[in-house]
């Protein structure tokens, strides 16, 4: 007999904590509560054998909280440590956390607290177990997807499906339980607490009479389209929502209820760098007089150099993993802000499975790119802070001059773009100690949980340098990766994209913002046309 | 009953060229040039009565508490011996290699701390390898008229450590062994890029040349200088003063019943203040306003130590104090951690009036100043109050007041209970 219990317990802060996820030392206090944050359970008990997944709208978990919460969730409910799978689904307008250097100092109440209030989740799940009568499953595109790769010259694609599972129980609700994978941007940089995406997805579905559960995935390199703004974050989650719905009318009645677990720690090898390059990195950031740089990197190399000097093997990472089949459903689970390239692996080494794969699990340490991602991670962040955010483009077409900057330059975020030293490695320096460290590919391969030595490579797709389009409304067009103005008049601008010309017609356009790689057009878009060169 | 043996040998700890020195703040980039006199481990190891036991004394300025396990832990794995039987400390020099107890004041070199274990415990290996029976044991214990001391503080009043207490060992076919104990920083040579023990090297320099096998155990100086700090030829002057003073004592010393030990040790509690970290962020701001990156950098890094010990400590406003006492006959040795002010040595010696005593600092693990109310009030007016009060130096929370007085009474039952 399969039984199912679902509980969730709130997470939300008191106003005034710091917001973590954007940069150093921004002091970004809460000013409202946007949504709720919540740890939502989902505790199963299949023929005696009993385990829990639980997710919750934070960033990550240091690894003493991570062993808090599982510890008592296991105690609690006298289950084994490797029966609970615990992630996050990796907010970046949640309480500091005390994962990454500088960016939202952690509330010492709030964080005192949250074990207390994760546990009370899974708890309840236990207690409120119902027969389980069935379980459909399906795993689907998402054509219009609300996610990106920001690596832009990758090419390896975002996670390109959703996977559903619905279970339907004797006496109780629906159980939704959704696997995407997509960072909970939507809001940027903005003072207000929220689960961003992920909430408005589950919400849709608890309107729709379901207990809810958004799983994310590897979403290391995938941003939301649509940021900056509340109604993004509803505009994604209405999106999920809606394919998600259209996945479970087509969904198929899974019969297997075997089950098994595994998991446990695996080792990735961390790059030897030297203290004196990372205090050649302190000194010129002192000499940029760049107080944050500095502060955040003075951190990153205290804490390095403690783990230099007393780790047995200070260059390796232990990182903590989880993966549990239930009939023809494989759950897995592990830490760290994984690049999407490792989702698609583990989904090809088990191609006969429904792969839920959750990111920012247990302690969430660092990155985990492949070398491919770090390498062009690198390019990619230079080419962005190579120019100021306005920029005048009078040099490149006889168009009027800027007028303002672009909705994505919020002041927060603005601070972190255009930072002239940012490079892949400060995105892992966030994560000191040992994060300034990234890891080779060659050795994720090795070490990574399923050890699919036959399926190693990744499919690559070709889409380098694809632009990128937005339009909001009629009123505003953004685009990504052009190659300059054709044209340029108030009822006509013409804009070279990769192998395409793009026609915008309408009245009152004009160029706000422009840079090598992004600019912007307000107005009234009548039409839009391409024609290739 | 076999006989009672003790063993001597050091190991030499001199760091190479460039690695920075440590002892003053902040990010001062003090990379050593040169080497005045080498750095050592001294270990004498004991067997009396099937008990064996060893002190480990190391010209550093510290261990941290990693430091301080790495180092203990492979001592008990290559000589059999338990943990309680260890009694480790550093002499507190200035002009030794960063070790990482303080922030900022000298960047470890990583080379050089991970070497460090193994060479002090090869110390203490051959101190095993070469006991030699001990025919006599004297104490003696005298004031130091000339002291090159001066009290810190300088509205105190005026106290120092007032004694010397010397140990001389007679052993069969072996060199005589001396231990000398005072108290003062060893800060002779003041902020010096050559590599120095300061004085205790220049003690045990004039002790060597004297025909003994010598260990310096620095007392509880955390308050005390000596007065000829940063003066050309100030080490080997008081080093000479010390060594002077010891030799007329030796005159006077009496017989220890060396047959007679009890040992004792373990943690006690010591009350931290409840602190606002960000009181130690807001010194991020006022020092960077100031253009002073060097400070704005030592409160970031500070801030970021306290926090992540509020996070992850289970009861982060109580910290444990190592500590350990050796009674043999007339004799106790009290080694305690950390940097300690010298009136908790008054107390100490004031709780045991029959025996001698030598107090040893800066022992395991130094992870902070530890003290008097007095002294911290004291230091209030001056700018050792941010360093002696608020430890920010290490990284760490200030004790509460009277937290101090209080450790070391129940330090001090813990010792009377067991010896």
């Amino acid at each position: 007999m399969m039984k199912l219990g679902f509980g969730k317990s709130c997470l939300t802060p008191k106003l005034g904590v710091e917001l973590t996820g954007f940069g150093w030392f921004l002091n970004r206090k809460a000013e409202s509560v946007e949504t709720n944050l919540f740890a939502r359970a989902t505790a199963w008990d299949v023929d005696g054998f009993r385990f829990v997944l639980v997710i919750c709208d934070l960033l990550g978990f240091t690894e003493e909280m991570s062993d808090k919460i599982v510890s008592g969730i296991a105690e609690n409910n006298n289950i084994s440590k490797e029966n609970v799978l615990l992630a996050a689904t990796h907010t970046h307008s949640g309480p500091g956390m005390g994962c990454l250097v500088g960016c939202g100092e952690p509330d010492f109440e709030t964080l005192a607290n949250l074990p207390g209030k994760i546990i009370a989740a899974a708890d309840e799940a236990f207690a409120n177990l119902a027969t389980v009568t069935s379980i459909s499953i399906n795993e689907d595109e998402f054509p219009f997807t609300f996610a990106y790769n920001r690596i832009k010259n990758d090419d390896t694609s975002i996670d390109p499906t959703i996977r559903t599972m619905r279970v339907e129980r004797e006496g109780a609700k629906p159980v939704a339980i959704v696997n995407h994978s997509c960072h909970p941007v939507c809001l940027r940089a903005t003072p207000a607490i929220s689960a961003d995406f992920p909430y408005y997805f589950c919400d849709h579905l608890e309107n729709a009479g379901f207990d809810a559960m958004y799983i994310n995935g590897f979403c290391g390199n995938i941003d939301p389209y649509y940021t900056g703004h509340y109604g993004a974050a509803q505009h994604a989650g209405k999106l999920l929502f809606d394919r998600t719905m259209e996945l479970f009318d087509a969904d198929k009645k899974m019969d297997e209820t075997d089950v098994a677990v595994v998991g446990g720690l695996e080792s990735i090898a961390l790059r030897h760098i030297t203290l004196d390059q990372m205090e050649a990195d302190v000194k010129q950031a002192v000499a940029n007089k760049d107080w944050s740089q500095t502060r955040a990197l003075s951190i990153c190399y205290d804490r390095a150099s403690l783990r230099l000097m007393y780790e047995d093997d200070p260059y390796t990472e232990q990182m903590e993993f989880r993966a549990l089949r239930l009939g023809k459903v494989l759950f897995v689970f592990h830490g760290g802000e994984i690049c999407s390239a490792f989702g698609d692996m583990i989904r090809d080494a088990f191609p006969d499975y429904t792969v839920f794969l959750a990111g920012t699990a247990y302690a969430t340490k660092r990155y985990v790119a492949t070398e491919k991602n770090a390498d062009e991670a690198e390019q990619l962040w230079s080419m962005r802070s190579s120019v100021p955010a306005t920029h005048t483009v009078a040099s490149r077409s006889n168009a009027a001059p800027a007028k303002s900057t672009s909705k994505r330059s919020l002041t927060a975020s603005n601070r972190l773009y255009n930072n002239p030293k940012r490079t892949v490695e400060r995105q892992f320096f966030f994560y000191a100690p040992m994060s300034y460290f990234i890891a080779k590919e060659r050795d994720i391969l090795k070490n990574l949980l399923m050890r699919a030595a036959d399926r190693l490579s990744v499919p690559v797709n070709a889409v380098t340098n694809i632009f990128h389009l937005e339009l909001l409304g009629d009123r505003e067009l953004y685009l990504e990766n052009h190659k300059g103005i054709a044209e340029y008049s108030e009822n006509e601008i013409v804009l070279r994209g990769e192998n395409r010309l793009i026609r915008i017609c309408g009245a009152n356009l004009n160029l706000c913002a422009m840079n090598d790689a992004e600019l912007r057009i307000s107005g009234t878009v009548d039409s839009i046309t391409f024609t290739s060169l | 009953m076999s006989s009672s043996k003790v063993g001597f040998a050091k190991s030499c700890l001199t760091p190479k060229l460039g690695v920075e020195l440590t002892g003053y703040g902040t990010y001062r980039e003090r990379k050593a040039t040169g080497v005045d006199l080498d750095l050592y481990a001294r270990a004498t190891a004991w067997e009396i009565g099937g008990v064996r036991f060893v002190m480990v004394i190391c010209d550093l300025l510290g261990f941290t508490e990693k430091l301080t396990d790495n180092i203990i832990d492979l001592i008990c794995k290559e000589n059999d011996l338990i943990r309680n039987n260890v009694f480790l400390a550093a002499t507190h020099t200035h002009t030794g290699p960063a070790t990482g107890c303080l922030v900022g004041c000298g960047e470890p070199d990583i080379e050089t701390i991970r070497a460090l274990p193994a060479k002090i415990a090869a110390s203490v290996k051959d101190a095993f390898a070469a006991m030699a029976e001990i025919e006599s044991v004297s104490t003696a214990e005298g004031n130091f008229p000339y002291s090159f001391v001066l009290n810190r503080q300088l509205n105190d009043d005026y106290r120092i450590d007032p004694t010397i207490r010397t140990m001389r060992i007679n052993r069969k076919g072996a060199k005589p062994l001396a231990i000398i104990n005072h108290s003062c920083h060893p800060v002779c040579e003041d902020v010096s890029s050559v590599i120095s023990p300061d004085f205790p090297g220049y003690v045990c320099k004039e002790f060597e040349a004297d025909g003994y096998d010598v260990v310096y155990m620095n007392g509880f100086c955390g308050n005390l200088n000596p007065i000829r700090k940063g003066q050309l030829g100030a080490s080997a002057h008081a080093g000479k003063r010390l060594f002077d003073r010891s030799n007329e004592l030796f005159e006077t010393e009496v017989a220890c019943d060396f047959n007679d030990i009890a040992i004792v040790g373990g943690r006690e509690p010591i009350a931290l203040r409840h602190f606002d970290p960000q009181e130690r962020e807001g010194g991020v701001p006022f020092w960077l306003e100031r253009d002073n990156w060097a400070m704005a950098r030592s409160f970031a890094v500070n801030y970021d130590r306290v926090m992540n010990h509020i996070l992850y400590s289970d009861d982060p406003f109580t910290e444990h104090q190592e500590f350990r006492a050796l009674r043999m006959g007339n004799a106790l040795f009290v080694f305690h951690s950390g940097e300690v002010c010298s009136p908790f040595g008054d107390m100490l010696r004031e709780a045991f009036p029959d025996l001698t005593v030598f107090i040893v600092g800066t022992a395991f693990a130094t992870t902070r100043y530890i003290a008097t109310e007095k002294n911290a009030d004291e230091a209030q007016s001056m700018y050792m109050y941010e360093i002696i009060d608020h430890c920010l130096a290490y990284g760490c929370f200030p004790i509460e007041r009277g937290a101090g007085e209080e450790h070391f009474r129940a330090v001090i039952n813990r010792i009377k209970a067991g010896i």
